[in-house]
């Protein structure tokens, strides 16, 4: 008798938690055990607030970019025209190939070849290693770890979804071509992650990356929405001929049938003026 | 009949509109910038006659005091025609060096050049075309700008002829090279005689970078190296995985209770009720034992 109305109250009570919405996906499975089916899946909805954001081509590039400092990446002065390498020989070890001098032509061909460094022909001055991100627009304040890829090409994503990771395959924020900071949305198992408000970004709103060289500030020039069996690879590590970085999580609705969410949100950002 | 017509009429709109996103879909994909509705644009001065110039777009300042053997930063333009001003340093009322209409792609970026010709300088407008280079490679073009130079090749010490036949002043599309360090060698063309030899020229994976042939500050042949683009080296496959499973439930807190039936509110209470007994029960009984 006692024994009955037991199970009854915990069966209820299963239902109950269901329906109110405190546990969900397997948290919820995993506080309960294997007999309780929280239908989950029926109760999908695509998130809150999570409405498509429409391309922002309107956002005065112009004005965001027109005091970046200029510069003059060419290196004043290469190695010295004097540098005669170091393999020219004395006259009187000339190879048998060289022809006599009395032959060679009046167009003044020097004796020895012209020779310049080309060590300065490398990308821009490095910057700092990136240590952490700050958001104040979404209350975003984080570590930054490094995140590589995985050996199936995908990239490996932060282990922990509180702490932000920075793509290490790619430019350092403040370097040129496209920085990537991806953070987690969620986790099932400690609730929102530390991108869970990154949809809700205004544009316009800076984005501050402290490396060990000093802070690196960014502004928001858009969010985009974009399945995630549809990235726009291009866009998101493609070429750019100045800094760039890009904000990546994840939003849209929720594939059950694979435990993810089927878009991505990636937000473009341009340097912040100096 | 009407409805046949209707449906054919149906069926041309739904074609016209999936050839239309077919159309439209890659080209947004390839754009490097989110904005599809600009490009960028920079000035080089690789003209050794000239002492350094400020350069004027549409009329309003867009780089200051740029010197010879140097370029300025780019700048976003909005895509479609620009009109450029080349004036030298200072002199905002000197008559123009250079003036010169170029257009500005989406997605795109130009570098609008000065070179030396017998008459002054003159505009040369290099297309700097936005293009992911192969996994782990660079790439890379040369820009002869040598007024004293005739045709050049361009090939790597001991190996791959990376340009063949460039005249003044031109330059060379792009070329995907392994990342790496190379020595490289500047012929005149179609003949042996070096005219440069370069050491050690570093190459980063996912670079796209200019070679300018140009005349050193001592008056000889020298290069000078222009960083136009930067990639990611290998783009990761497909999109990002940052979540970590359903977060619907989570992300509808308290804002689902008021919208609980009755019957779901007393289910609620008995299961509380239900569960208070357990408890109690199972104390009950632990204390027992």
């Amino acid at each position: 008798m006692n024994a009955s109305i037991r199970t009854f109250g915990l069966g209820l009570s299963l239902v109950a938690l269901g329906v109110v919405g405190v546990g969900c996906g397997a948290s919820g499975s995993r506080a309960v055990g294997p007999a309780s089916p929280v239908p989950a899946a029926a109760t999908l909805a695509p998130m809150p607030v999570s409405a498509r954001v429409e391309p922002t081509s309107t956002v005065s590039t112009n004005s965001l970019l027109a005091d970046v400092p200029t510069t003059p990446s060419i290196p004043k002065a290469m190695a010295p025209a004097t540098t005669i390498p170091a393999t020219t020989t004395p006259a009187t070890t000339i190879p048998a190939t060289t022809t006599p001098a009395t032959t060679i032509p009046a167009t003044t061909t020097p004796a020895t070849t012209l020779e310049r460094s080309g060590t300065n022909i490398s990308p821009d001055a490095a910057i700092g290693d990136p240590l952490s991100i700050s958001i104040p627009a979404i209350g975003v304040s984080s570590a930054l770890v490094p995140a590589g890829t995985l050996d199936d090409g995908t990239v490996a994503v932060p282990p922990d979804p509180s702490i932000a990771g920075w793509f290490t395959g790619g430019p350092r924020p403040g370097e040129r071509g496209p920085a990537v900071i991806m953070g987690h949305v969620n986790s099932k198992k400690f609730g929102p992650g530390v991108f869970y408000r990154l949809r809700e970004i205004p544009v316009g709103s800076v984005v501050t990356v402290g490396t060990t060289g000093g802070p690196e500030q960014f502004i928001v020039q858009s969010v985009e929405q974009y399945p995630k069996n549809q990235f726009p690879t291009e866009a998101v590590y493609g070429p750019v001929p100045l800094p760039a970085l890009r904000l990546i999580t994840c939003g849209g609705s929720f594939d059950s049938s694979i435990g993810h969410y089927r878009d991505n949100i990636v937000v473009f950002l341009v340097p912040a003026p100096v | 009949m009407t409805g046949k017509r209707f449906t054919t009429r149906m069926l041309t709109t739904a074609f016209v509109l999936a050839a239309s996103t077919a159309l439209v879909a890659p080209v947004a994909d390839a754009a490097a910038a989110p904005a599809p509705g600009s490009g960028w644009a920079r000035f080089g001065h690789f003209a050794p006659s000239q002492s350094a110039v400020d350069v004027f777009v549409d009329g309003a300042p867009f780089a200051d005091n740029i010197s010879y053997k140097s370029v300025s930063t780019y700048k976003p333009l909005t895509a479609g025609l620009h009109h450029f001003e080349v004036k030298p340093s200072g002199q905002p009322e000197a008559q123009d060096l250079i003036d010169v209409q170029t257009g500005v792609p989406g997605g795109g970026a130009v570098t609008v050049g000065a070179v030396t010709t017998r008459d002054g300088i003159a505009p040369q407008i290099y297309d700097d075309a936005l293009t992911s280079p192969p996994n782990g490679e660079a790439l890379v073009r040369f820009i002869h700008a040598s007024p004293g130079v005739s045709a050049v090749d361009v090939q790597v010490d001991g190996g791959p002829l990376l340009a063949s036949g460039v005249p003044y002043p031109s330059a060379t599309d792009y070329t995907a090279i392994p990342a790496g360090r190379y020595n490289v060698d500047v012929r005149a063309a179609g003949t042996a005689d070096v005219l440069l030899h370069i050491n050690g020229w570093s190459v980063s994976p996912g670079a796209q970078a200019s070679i300018v042939i140009i005349d050193g500050l001592d008056g000889k042949l020298d290069v000078a190296p222009i960083q136009d683009s930067s990639a990611v080296a290998v783009a990761p496959v497909g999109g990002v995985q940052t979540d970590g499973g359903d977060m619907t439930l989570l992300m509808r807190p308290s804002s689902s209770l008021p919208t609980l039936t009755l019957l779901e509110g007393l289910l609620f209470a008995v299961a509380t009720v239900g569960v208070g007994a357990f408890v109690r029960r199972r104390r009950a009984v632990s204390r027992t034992s």
